[in-house]
C-alpha cells in the first residue's frame, strides 16, 4: 500500500518543475537590469568585503573630499567623502543592506499575511469578504508616509518599528490583488470538481487556488520591492528610517542636502543608487510579468 | 444611476467613520498625549493640567463620544502646543497643498496623455521609446532626490526659478513637477496600454471600415474608451499626492499640510497629526466618491444598468 | 438566390488577383493569405468558406485594406474594384471607398459598436462622412436606415446605447451602418455566428431582401455550409490561405471537385441518414508558418498522389467562373 498520496507526489513535482523552469527562464531576462540586481544582491550580502573603507569611521581631515575626477579628489575615495570624512562609495554599498533587508522582510511578512487574507477574502462568504475588504480600504485610504512617520517617531526608530508599520500597507495591497484573482479562479471547473469530491476549503485554497495565483504574487512582490525601497528611502530622508550609524540611502541624501551647491556628490550618489536599484527591479519585474502573466502586459 | 450614487455616498460616510474611529483607537493606544507632550516640554503638574484640558481623565467611551461629536461639528480639537483650533490651522494650510496638487495633476495629465497616446499610435517608434523611458524613470526616481537635483539645476546653477517656498506662480513649477513626476510615469504606461487595447478592438476596426479618418478614429472613437481606466487611476493619484506632498513640501519648504504634519510629529503635537490623518483620509474617500460618480456619468453602461 | 443563369453575364465588380497577406512574426512568416484569386459580379452573393485560420477574415480585411499594422502586410496582388486597383491608391482615396462603396459587417455586434456613443451617432457617421449630409437631413437618413433593417420605433432607438439592444438587433444596427450609404459591395464576416438560429434566419432574410432591392453584391464569410446554400450564388472554398475550389453553389453541392470540399460536405450531418459515425477529416489544418510544399492539403487528402507533395496544382477551369486547384482535376 502506497502511503504517499498521488496528489502529494504531483504537488511536489509541480513545485520542483516550477523552480527549475524559473531558474532556466532567467537566462532570457533583460541583461542590464539583471546584472544590476546581481550587483545589488552582492552588495547586500558581501558588502563588508567589497567596500573599500569602513562606512562608519569618522575622519574629519578628509571631510568634503570631492570624487576622483575632480582636481582635489583622490583614488582612495572614488566618490568622495561626506562632511564627516566618511567614504561615500562604501556608505552607498553598505546602505544597500538596510534597503534590501527591510524590503525583503516586509515583503515576506506583509506579503505572506496579505496573500492569506486575500485567499480567505476571495473564497469566503460575503460577510467575511466585506469585513476584510473594508479593512483593506481603510488602510489604503491612509497616507502611508504620514502614518509611518507618526508611528516610528512615537515608538522609536528601529528596524522593527519601520517593519511593523509598513507591513500592513503592503499586506493590504496583496490582499486586494489576491482576492481578485481568487474570485475568478474559484469559478473554474477544477475547483468545482474538488468541492464535489469533498475537499475541505483550506485544502482547496492551498492545493488549487494558491498555485494559480502564485505567478501574480511573484510579479507583485518584485514590483513592490522597488516601491518599498522608495518608501524606506523617503522615511529615512525625513529622519524616521532605521537609526544611525547604519548608512541608509535616504538619510545620506538628507544629510547632503545642505551642501548641495558646494558638495553635490554627498546627495547625488545615494540618490543615483536608489534610482538604479528601483529601476532595475522594476524592469526585471516587468519582464517577469510579461513572461509569467502575459494578460497583464502593460508595455 | 441615482441609487448607485446614493449607495456610494453612504459607503463614503461609512468609510469616513471607520477612519475616524481607527485614528482614535490608534492615538489612544500609542500613549497618553498629555504625557507624550509634557515629557518633552514640561513637568508633572503640567501633565495633570493638560490631561484635564484634553479631557483625558474621563473614561474612554466618554472621550470617544466627545471625539465623534466634535468631528461631526467639524471640530478637530486644539493644538496641544498653542491651543489654536486645529481645523483653523489645517484650513490655512490646505489651499497651498491643494493648489500644488492641482498643478502636479495638471502637469501629469498634460504630459502623460499625449505621450501615452502617441506611444500607442506610433508603436515602437522613437516617441514610443521616449514614453517608455519616461515611465520607467518616473517610477524609479526617489522624489526627494529629484527635487533636490532640480533645485540645484534650475534654481542654483541656472537661477530660473525660486529654490523654495511659495512665492508666486513660478515657485509652483519645481515642486509641482517633482510631485507630479511619479504619477505622470504611471499614467503614461496606463494611457499607452489602454490605448493599445482599444486600438485593437473591433469597434475601432469598424470605425475605420466606415471610412473614418485616422485622426478622428484616435481622438473620437479610441480616446474616450481608453480614458475610462485612467479616470479610475486618478483616485489612486490623489493618494499618491498626499503621500508625496509630505516629502515634497519638506524639500521645497512649501507651506502646506505636509510641513505642518511633519512639524507636529517632531514637536509631538499629536492632535494636529490626528487631524491631518483624518483630513487626508476624508479627502481620499471623497475623491474616490467623486471619481465613481464621474465614471457613472461618462460610461453609459453604468448609467443605465448601475454596474 | 438570384437566377443562376444570369450572374455569369453580369459585370465584374471585384476582381482579386494573387492576393498575399503575410504576418511578420519573430518566429517566422505567417502566410495568412497566400495567393488568392476570385471575382464578385454585380449583385452576386459570393461565399467564402473554410475552417478557422483558413484566411477568410484576412482576405476580407485585405480587401478593405484594414490589415492590422505593423503585424501584417499585404505583400502582393491586385484588388480591382470597378476597374480601380485598391492596392495602388492612397489612404485618403481608400477612405472614400470604405463605408460608402464597400461596407463591412463583423462577427460580434457587441464589440463592433463603440459602447460610449449612441446608436444614432454611430449610424450617422458614414452618412455625414460620405453623403455629406448634416442635421435633420442626416437624421432622416439614419431613421430610414434603421427602418430598412426593421428596427421598431427608430426615433426612440437612435438615442440609445448599444448595450440596450438585444444581440440580433445590434447586428441589424451594424448592418444599417454599412448599408446606409447604399454600397456596391457588402463584406459580411460571419455576421450570424453569435446569433441564435431563429434570429439568424431573420437577419439573413433581411439581407437578402435588401440585396434584391438595391442590387448589392455580398461576400459571405462563413464556416456554415447551410448559410452558403441559402444565400450564395457562388462559393469559394479556402484552405490554408488559398482558394482550392470556386464554383456555382448548385454545382458544388452536386459535384464537388476538390477532396477538401468533398470532405467538408461529407462532414455535415444529414438528418435521417443512418451513419455509424460522424465523418471527420483526418488531421489538423497546417500551421500557417510552415505550410507543406506542393498542395497544402496533401497530408490529409485521401487521394494524395506523389505530384501533390511536390507541386502546387494550377487552376483547372471547369466552365464559367468555376475553377479548382487539384491534380486530380488536371487529368
Amino acid at each position: 500500500m502506497v502511503s504517499v498520496s498521488s496528489t502529494q507526489i504531483v504537488m511536489t513535482n509541480v513545485w520542483k518543475l516550477r523552480l527549475v523552469a524559473m531558474l532556466s527562464g532567467l537566462k532570457r531576462a533583460p541583461k542590464i537590469p539583471t546584472i544590476i540586481l546581481g550587483i545589488l544582491l552582492a552588495f547586500g550580502l558581501f558588502g563588508q568585503w567589497i567596500a573599500p573603507h569602513d562606512p562608519i569611521t569618522i575622519d574629519l581631515a578628509k571631510s568634503f573630499t570631492p570624487p576622483v575626477w575632480h582636481a582635489e579628489g583622490s583614488a582612495s575615495n572614488l566618490l568622495g567623502t561626506d562632511k564627516l570624512g566618511r567614504d561615500i562609495l562604501s556608505r552607498v554599498i553598505i546602505g544597500s543592506r538596510v534597503s534590501l533587508a527591510l524590503s525583503l522582510t516586509i515583503i515576506g511578512l506583509g506579503g505572506g499575511v496579505g496573500v492569506i487574507l486575500g485567499l480567505v477574502s476571495g473564497y469566503s462568504g460575503r460577510k467575511v469578504d466585506s469585513l476584510i475588504q473594508r479593512g483593506v480600504e481603510v488602510i489604503l485610504a491612509m497616507p502611508t508616509i504620514l502614518v509611518a512617520l507618526v508611528f516610528v517617531f512615537t515608538v522609536g526608530r528601529s528596524f522593527e518599528s519601520v517593519m511593523f508599520i509598513l507591513s500592513p500597507f503592503l499586506a493590504a495591497r496583496f490582499t486586494r490583488i489576491v482576492r481578485g484573482e481568487t474570485l475568478s479562479i474559484r469559478e473554474r471547473d477544477f475547483v468545482a470538481v474538488a468541492k464535489v469530491i469533498g475537499t475541505p476549503a483550506w485544502m482547496i485554497l492551498l492545493r488549487h487556488i494558491l498555485p494559480n495565483v502564485f505567478n501574480t504574487v511573484i510579479v507583485l512582490a518584485t514590483l513592490e520591492v522597488g516601491h518599498l525601497i522608495l518608501l524606506e528611502a523617503s522615511l529615512s530622508f525625513l529622519g524616521v528610517g532605521v537609526p544611525p550609524p547604519h548608512p541608509a540611502w535616504g538619510l545620506m541624501v538628507a544629510g547632503g542636502r545642505e551642501f548641495i551647491s558646494s558638495a553635490y556628490w554627498i546627495a547625488l550618489f545615494p540618490g543615483l543608487a536608489i534610482l538604479f536599484a528601483v529601476l532595475s527591479i522594476n524592469l526585471f519585474g516587468d519582464w517577469l510579468r510579461d513572461t509569467l502573466d502575459p494578460r497583464r502586459r502593460q508595455l | 444611476m441615482l441609487t448607485y450614487i446614493g449607495l456610494r455616498i453612504f459607503q463614503a460616510f461609512l468609510g469616513l467613520w471607520f477612519i475616524a474611529t481607527l485614528v482614535f483607537i490608534l492615538s489612544r493606544s500609542i500613549g497618553d498625549p498629555a504625557e507624550i507632550f509634557t515629557a518633552r516640554h514640561g513637568h508633572v503638574h503640567a501633565r495633570e493640567l493638560m490631561e484635564e484640558r484634553l479631557g483625558l481623565d474621563k473614561p474612554l467611551y466618554h472621550q470617544y463620544g466627545i471625539y465623534v461629536g466634535q468631528l461631526l461639528r467639524g471640530d478637530l480639537g486644539k493644538s496641544v502646543r498653542n491651543g489654536i483650533p486645529i481645523t483653523k490651522i489645517l484650513m490655512e494650510r490646505l489651499p497651498a497643498t491643494f493648489t500644488l496638487g492641482l498643478f502636479a495633476l495638471g502637469f501629469a495629465i498634460a504630459f502623460s496623455i499625449p505621450l501615452g497616446v502617441l506611444g500607442a499610435v506610433y508603436r515602437d517608434s522613437p516617441i514610443d521609446w521616449f514614453a517608455k523611458v519616461m515611465a520607467f524613470l518616473g517610477q524609479a526616481m526617489p522624489p526627494f532626490w529629484l527635487g533636490i537635483m532640480l533645485i540645484i539645476l534650475f534654481a542654483v546653477i541656472w537661477d530660473i526659478v525660486p529654490p523654495a517656498g511659495k512665492t508666486g506662480w513660478t515657485s509652483y513649477i519645481l515642486p509641482g513637477f517633482t510631485l507630479g513626476w511619479g504619477v505622470m510615469a504611471g499614467m503614461v504606461r496606463l494611457v499607452r496600454s489602454s490605448m493599445l487595447d482599444v486600438l485593437d478592438s473591433d469597434y475601432v476596426t469598424m470605425a475605420r471600415a466606415k471610412g473614418v479618418g485616422e485622426i478622428i478614429v484616435v481622438s473620437k472613437h479610441a480616446l474616450r474608451n481608453a480614458l475610462i481606466p485612467v479616470i479610475t487611476y486618478s483616485s489612486l493619484v490623489l493618494g499618491a499626492f498626499m503621500n508625496g506632498s509630505v516629502v515634497v513640501e519638506q524639500v521645497f519648504a512649501w507651506p502646506g499640510i505636509g510641513t505642518v504634519a511633519v512639524q507636529s510629529v517632531v514637536s509631538r503635537d499629536f492632535p494636529i497629526v490626528q487631524g491631518v490623518v483624518i483630513v487626508f483620509g476624508a479627502f481620499f474617500i471623497f475623491i474616490n466618491l467623486f471619481v465613481d460618480i464621474l465614471y457613472a456619468v461618462i460610461d453609459p453602461r453604468i448609467k443605465y444598468t448601475g454596474q | 438566390m438570384t437566377d443562376m443563369s444570369t450572374t455569369k453575364d453580369r459585370s465584374i465588380l471585384l476582381d482579386v488577383k494573387g492576393l498575399k497577406t503575410y504576418f511578420f512574426q519573430r518566429r517566422g512568416v505567417l502566410k495568412a493569405v497566400d495567393g488568392v484569386n476570385f471575382t464578385v459580379r454585380a449583385g452576386e452573393s459570393v461565399g467564402l468558406v473554410g475552417e478557422s485560420g483558413s484566411g477568410k477574415s484576412m482576405t476580407c480585411l485585405s480587401i478593405m485594406r484594414l490589415v492590422p499594422k505593423p503585424a501584417a502586410r499585404i505583400v502582393e496582388g491586385q484588388i480591382l474594384f470597378d476597374g480601380e486597383d485598391l492596392l495602388g491608391i492612397g489612404e485618403s482615396e481608400m477612405r472614400e471607398y470604405r463605408g460608402s462603396k464597400i461596407a463591412m459587417v463583423m462577427q460580434d455586434p457587441q464589440t463592433s459598436m463603440n459602447p460610449v456613443f449612441t446608436v444614432g451617432n454611430q449610424v450617422e457617421e458614414p452618412i455625414k462622412l460620405h453623403l455629406k449630409e448634416r442635421g435633420a437631413q442626416a437624421m432622416q437618413r439614419v431613421l430610414d436606415a434603421l427602418r430598412a433593417v426593421r428596427i421598431p420605433s427608430p426615433e426612440d432607438r437612435v438615442k440609445q446605447y448599444p448595450h440596450q439592444f438585444s444581440g440580433g438587433m445590434r447586428q441589424r444596427v451594424v448592418a444599417a451602418m454599412g448599408l446606409s450609404t447604399s454600397p456596391q459591395l457588402l463584406v459580411a464576416d460571419e455576421p450570424t455566428t453569435s446569433l441564435d438560429v431563429t434570429i439568424q434566419a431573420q437577419f439573413l432574410g433581411l439581407i437578402k431582401d435588401i440585396q434584391e432591392e438595391h442590387g448589392t453584391s455580398v461576400i459571405w464569410v462563413t464556416h456554415d455550409l447551410g448559410i452558403v446554400a441559402q444565400m450564395c450564388d457562388r462559393v469559394n472554398v479556402m484552405y490554408a490561405g488559398r482558394i482550392v475550389e470556386s464554383a456555382e453553389v448548385r454545382k458544388i453541392y452536386k459535384d464537388p471537385q476538390h477532396p477538401y470540399t468533398k470532405a467538408l460536405l461529407d462532414s455535415v450531418p444529414v438528418m435521417g441518414a443512418r451513419k455509424p459515425r460522424l465523418y471527420q477529416i483526418d488531421g489538423q489544418p497546417p500551421d500557417l508558418r510552415s505550410i507543406p510544399t506542393g498542395c497544402s492539403f496533401w497530408p490529409r487528402c485521401p487521394a494524395a498522389m506523389d505530384i501533390c507533395k511536390t507541386e502546387y496544382p494550377p487552376a483547372t477551369h471547369m466552365g464559367g467562373d468555376d475553377f479548382v486547384h487539384c491534380w486530380l482535376a488536371e487529368k
